[in-house]
């Protein structure tokens, strides 16, 4: 059983969350590191635009975007 | 003379940032960050007992203490929790489930090392998205994104798959054939799309009878005997039974058409070509 906490946000709270990690949104919708401006990546190395942010997973940040395919290697622990 | 010792109690009243903090400690909680105000109006969170769900107003809290809120949020993400986008928490467990039940394992094992990478990847989407729509699911936001990821061919598998034909005939033709023979069929079905054609709502009569005409086409090309018809909705059926009378009724035509299937809300065709 997983006991792990889970935390739910909506679109507009997800800027709150990239703030909580010190990222930021480039003027092209990109989620960026604020420290280098940097856009962040998926484990597949793809840039993810705020739209398309589907979650954050510990190790050390891993970045999901929200569609089926990442969903389903998320659940699948491939991510 | 002393007083006798007292046990005393002293009861300290939480605030409410305590007990936020409290509640997102426990096992297995669900938080949820929404930005409408909870009632009462002035309440920075409400508590589910029963499902464990912590839901924080996200401006009262903010206007609050943001820190804590975005300690909170970082204390999830260190313990392992995930940060996930609400909307798409139902197919996240949707998915969790089928996956957990092994639903479709025997198929996906079967063709993990028979078919290009994408192909599966198409294949292992469409087979979810097969039982969601058993499910009554609206599934078309999926199978927009098996189209815009894996292009034409990944829509015909998802098409394909829906159909049944990856359990009732690629995989006892894969047994059946040569490997070599198999792969040329396999990409017949799945590159040309020279098997089935698969009618859309997009689709009008005189696309449909064009589309007729293309794999006729193809099948006398690539010397493929037969291709099935397939439509899903009434108004799919009704442009498909109007394309075929069409058809039909040309005179110098070089195939058969066979109705296989139809009821209120399929139709299924084959048609035969004199090659």
């Amino acid at each position: 059983m997983n006991n792990k906490p889970k935390l739910l946000f909506t679109d507009k709270s997800a800027e709150l969350i990239l703030k909580a990690f010190d990222k930021g949104i480039d003027k092209n919708g990109l989620i960026i590191e604020n420290s280098t401006k940097e856009p962040v990546l998926t484990p597949d190395g793809e840039e993810i635009n705020i739209n398309e942010f589907g979650g954050l997973k510990k190790g050390s940040e891993i970045f999901i975007k929200d569609n089926l395919y990442s969903i389903m290697k998320l659940a699948q622990g491939k991510i | 003379m002393p007083h006798p010792k007292r046990h005393l109690k002293t009861y300290h009243k939480r605030t409410a940032l305590e007990s936020i903090e409290k509640y997102a400690e426990k096992d297995s909680t669900t938080i949820k960050l929404i930005y409408s105000l909870l009632e009462p109006h002035s309440a920075l969170y409400t508590w589910e007992q029963k499902d464990k769900i912590l839901t924080i107003s996200v401006p009262a809290l903010q206007k609050k203490n943001e820190e804590t809120l975005l300690c909170l949020i970082r204390k999830v993400h260190s313990d392992g929790g995930i940060l996930f986008k609400e909307t798409k928490n139902e197919v996240l467990t949707s998915y969790k489930t089928y996956f957990e039940k092994k639903s479709n394992k025997s198929t996906l094992d079967f063709f993990r090392k028979k078919m290009p990478k994408d192909d599966f990847d198409a294949l292992e989407m469409s087979l979810f998205l097969r039982e969601e729509s058993k499910k009554g699911h609206d599934i078309s936001i999926y199978r927009k994104e098996i189209r815009d990821k894996f292009g034409a061919r990944g829509t015909n598998i998802s098409n394909l798959c829906s159909a049944g034909y990856f359990e009732d005939e690629f995989m006892k033709l894969y047994k059946e054939l040569e490997t070599e023979d198999y792969q040329k069929y396999y990409e017949l079905a799945v590159g040309i799309r020279a098997r089935a054609l698969f009618i859309n709502a997009d689709m009008n009569v005189d696309d449909i009878e064009e589309a007729f005409d293309e794999m006729v086409n193809k099948a006398t090309q690539y010397h493929i005997e037969e291709f099935k018809i397939h439509g899903i909705g009434k108004t799919n059926i009704k442009n498909i039974l109007k394309a075929i009378s069409n058809k039909i009724k040309e005179s110098d035509s070089i195939y058969t058409v066979n109705k296989l299937h139809h009821d209120k809300n399929t139709i299924e065709y084959k048609v035969i070509v004199s090659l």
